[in-house]
């Protein structure tokens, strides 16, 4: 398993993945069915980076062709079930045949948009227009995006509906003339389709309209009687002709229902490879949009073990940033094999440290641009990710227990090339202890071919020369007199490596000093660091 | 004067409504396209379909069969548009979903039955119509509900024909008054407050009640059921609370409960999207008018016309004359025809 679904969920995945707007039910399908490339996968992994790239210089060069192909790509109805419909020699309802016919002008369109691109298309993406098809479609050649069972299917279909409407013109002529007879002998007006109801206390004109021979009696309810045109013999014999020849033509409809299936059966390996091809694209073109508009660039894969990001951006966090109105501070960064240790205040963003690390190690490997100005990366068996959980309100033993048992599963894989992400490592523990475990922990990882990167309260940790250690730059203000806005504007997010184990963090007792903490309290505390590094 | 002349070059799109089933809906919608046929005039059809999933009312409720003529419009889904018998050209198929598939658009190309379902949503509705209208239909006829499984109403059409008949009542009295009472509803106070407006809409989306206050403060109620929510409404409102907005039905039971536990709402006025969403007979209505409680709709529905059916299919009947009569007295608003009455109305 590349990663687990928790962690797939605490690098915020869903939301990366949710911001690549896929429009075609194909696509869609194609989109769920994304997954990291394997170490092995590289070839695999270049190529697709190599046609985002492609697709992302053509969507700046030719925006508006682009807005055109998705413009028809939202409209794309899902049609499996009915060319699998198909494929097993099913007969097509209209509404079914009327669909194929969208789809079939729909690619002519996206053939034609795409012809535009002038791209040496890859044949996987090419889409074929089907002309066969669309002529079919189009018996009266007048382009239009109707359907119906045309008269020109069949000359049998043409000469029966000809007698219809012939049939139906004579019942309409004998209908007004018996109309036209009735209002003019008893000086009434009938409704539209020949009745006229009479109330019950009227029996003189009931009585009058019962004994008039072109009048039949029709319904009755407790007060009305309502009389209808009575049909003359000739209407009756016109009827059941109509009837005849309406059956006639559904027969006669059906058969060319059948033979426009079969047609489209012939075809439908194109229609498989076009859909396929539909698919591709618009997962393509999404990933081309996803680049561009988080100003994401192409991740250089390397061989050796190894995490460079420059300028580095966690997406998600940005966003939020954003909407607050202030900016995210990219982060650079270089990890190779073995542990680094990221240390600094509490709000100092090591966390978001850790979760772009992850988040941009994962983008690259399922074969996305990732929001940096650089990115070098060497393609992981897995990505772990273990997050200190700061809404649980339950610290104790249960907390440090549920991180153990993670961390122990992904310690037996780190012997593989993989990349282990641990945020505030023991905290849930008492200091001590959990200093020991953390320090044991690191001096396992040292040499192990898995990048670990380790997010730590406990300063120590990284005194170790074969333990990269890297802190928040943290508070960039040194007159507190001077402090008028929310602290977040004097913290410097980017990291520094550190060299000199000696140096000294001051974040956590100018933060208090801040917050106004007792002098003497102060003063105190920072005599017993003093101490402490004596 | 016919029905069709209160909607020509007036109205392009028009809801017939009936008040219970049997009031004569169907015969006052077959009515109005009659005469639009016999006008020439090229008439869209379409209905508020019923939403969800339960296939009980789907298939329980009426879908008037209706004959349409060739070059009529329809818009229905797809399952009824495949068993129609009429021959039609399909002009669109919407991305419009209903229990009974797509809503489909087609001119008839030969006359026939056909059977209405239509989208199930007020967007929708009104997306189908306009639709319809683009395809060449001079006025689109909508068959319209008043009850609470429609979330979609006939206020998204610009006009509305009321039909009402004797099965609403063996007694004619009552009869006259729940429908003068309907109608009086339809002519209920909008809310004119643009700013209370976009509140509204956007708020009614998430929740189900919504309190403003008098500085447009809002405060949005999760309530869990119907049957609490008076009491639940009651204990959320302040001194400043001005408006009470209401997603959905409106009924008695928690207008009774907001005015025993809270003397707070004669400061408010309670809105509701339309008045179709209201369930309030009309002793009740009398009773909470003279405590003075105010109601108010987002949108209100154009009444053009009442239609009366004197007949009851369970057994009894009102004299028609008589009922056009009286009716014709009490509703003074708009006209009243009698359906079922003579050649033509």
């Amino acid at each position: 398993m590349f990663m687990s679904e928790d962690t797939a969920k605490k690098l915020d995945l869903d939301f990366v993945l949710d911001m690549v707007t896929v429009y075609t039910p194909y696509g869609k399908d194609l989109k769920k069915s994304m997954r990291p490339f394997t170490r092995d996968e590289k070839a695999g992994l270049m190529k697709e980076l190599d046609r985002i790239a492609k697709i992302v210089e053509l969507i700046e060069k030719q925006r508006y062709t682009f807005v055109e192909m998705r413009n028809y790509f939202k409209h794309m109805k899902d049609l499996r079930l009915t060319f699998k419909r198909v494929r097993e020699e099913s007969i097509l309802s209209t509404t079914e045949l009327f669909e194929i016919k969208l789809f079939v002008s729909v690619l002519n369109k996206l053939s034609i948009s795409l012809n535009k691109l002038k791209w040496d298309i890859p044949d996987d993406l090419n889409i074929t227009s089907i002309s066969y098809l669309e002529e079919l479609f189009d018996p009266q050649k007048t382009g239009t995006n109707t359907f119906y069972i045309y008269d020109e299917y069949s000359e049998n279909l043409s000469r029966i509906r000809k007698e219809i409407r012939e049939v139906d013109a004579e019942i309409s002529k004998e209908r007004k003339k018996v109309k036209n007879q009735v209002e003019k002998d008893l000086n009434i007006k009938l409704r539209p389709n020949g009745e006229i109801t009479i109330n019950k206390t009227n029996s003189e004109l009931i009585e009058k309209f019962r004994h008039y021979e072109l009048l039949a009696y029709g319904v009755e309810t407790y007060m009305n009687i309502t009389f209808k045109i009575k049909s003359t013999s000739r209407i009756d014999k016109l009827s059941s002709k109509l009837e005849g020849l309406r059956s006639l033509e559904e027969e006669e409809e059906y058969k060319v229902r059948q033979y426009l299936s079969r047609e489209i059966n012939k075809y439908i390996e194109i229609i498989d490879k076009n859909i396929e091809a539909i698919a591709r694209l618009d997962l393509l073109i999404a990933k081309g949009y996803h680049a561009i508009g988080f100003k994401a660039v192409r991740p250089e894969i390397t061989d050796e073990s190894r995490i460079y990001i420059q300028e580095g951006r966690h997406i998600k966090v940005e966003q939020r940033l954003r909407q607050e109105g202030r900016e995210f501070t990219p982060i650079t960064l270089d990890l190779n094999k073995g542990v680094t240790c990221i240390t600094g205040a509490n709000m100092g963003g090591k966390t978001v440290a850790l979760r772009l690390i992850g988040m941009l190690s994962a983008m690259a490997q399922y074969g996305m641009f990732v929001p940096a100005e650089r990115m070098i990366f060497s393609l992981k068996d897995f990505i772990f990710f273990s997050m200190g959980d700061m809404q649980s309100t339950d610290m104790g033993l249960s907390t440090f227990g549920g991180e153990i048992v993670k961390i122990k599963e992904a310690i037996k894989r780190s012997d593989k090339k993989g990349l282990i992400l641990i945020d505030e490592l023991a905290r849930g523990t008492n200091p001590k202890e959990g200093y020991a475990i953390s320090k044991a922990i690191i001096n396992y990882l040292r040499e192990k071919e898995t990048i670990t990167v380790i997010t730590t309260h406990f300063d120590g940790l990284a005194d170790d020369q074969k333990v990269k250690h890297l802190q928040v730059m943290g508070l960039s203000i040194e007159d507190f007199e001077q402090v008028s806005q929310p602290l977040h504007y004097y913290m410097d997010y980017r990291l520094r490596e550190i060299k000199d184990v000696k140096e000294v963090p001051k974040d956590a007792i100018k933060i208090s000093r801040l917050m106004g903490l007792d002098e003497e309290i102060l003063k105190n505390a920072e005599e017993i660091l003093k101490e402490g590094y004596r | 004067m016919q029905l069709l002349d209160l909607v020509k070059n007036k109205y392009k799109i028009v809801s017939v409504v009936g008040m219970a089933k049997n009031a004569g809906k169907t015969v006052t919608l077959n009515e109005l396209i009659l005469q639009a046929e016999d006008k020439n005039i090229n008439i869209g059809i379409t209905s508020i379909g019923r939403d969800g999933e339960k296939q009980d009312i789907v298939t329980s409720t009426e879908k008037p069969l209706i004959y349409v003529k060739e070059g009529t419009l329809i818009a229905t889904a797809k399952e009824t548009f495949d068993v129609s018998e009429t021959r039609m050209e399909i002009l669109e198929i919407t991305d419009f979903r209903t229990s009974l598939g797509d809503v489909v658009i087609a001119r008839a190309l030969s006359s026939g039955y056909v059977q209405i379902a239509g989208a199930s949503t007020n967007l929708e509705i009104k997306k189908t119509c306009e639709k319809m209208l683009s395809y060449g239909a001079d006025l689109v006829i909508v068959d319209g509900a008043i009850d609470r499984v429609s979330t979609a109403s006939p206020a998204v059409t610009e006009a509305t024909i009321l039909a009402t008949g004797a099965v609403i009542s063996r007694d004619m009295d009552k009869v006259i008054e729940k429908s003068v009472h309907q109608v009086n509803l339809f002519d209920l106070n909008k809310i004119e407050d643009e700013k209370l407006k976009c509140l509204a809409e956007e708020a009614l989306e998430k929740y189900k009640v919504c309190i403003v206050s008098e500085s447009y403060d809002i405060h949005c109620l999760d309530i869990k059921t119907a049957l609490s929510a008076g009491r639940e409404i009651a204990n959320a409102l302040e001194e400043d609370s001005r408006y009470v907005l209401i997603k959905g039905p409106l009924v008695s039971k928690t207008l009774k409960d907001i005015t025993t536990y809270t003397k707070l709402y004669k400061n408010v006025t309670f809105v509701v999207q339309d008045p179709t969403k209201i369930f309030i007979d009309y002793t009740d209505w009398q009773y909470y008018q003279r405590i003075e409680v105010k109601i108010a709709v987002l949108e209100k529905i154009n009444i053009l016309a009442v239609t009366i059916n004197p007949y009851s299919p369970k057994g009894y009947y009102f004299d028609p004359g008589d009922f056009l009569h009286k009716m014709k007295t009490i509703i003074k608003s708009v006209p009243v025809f009698d359906v079922m009455q003579g050649g033509g109305i």
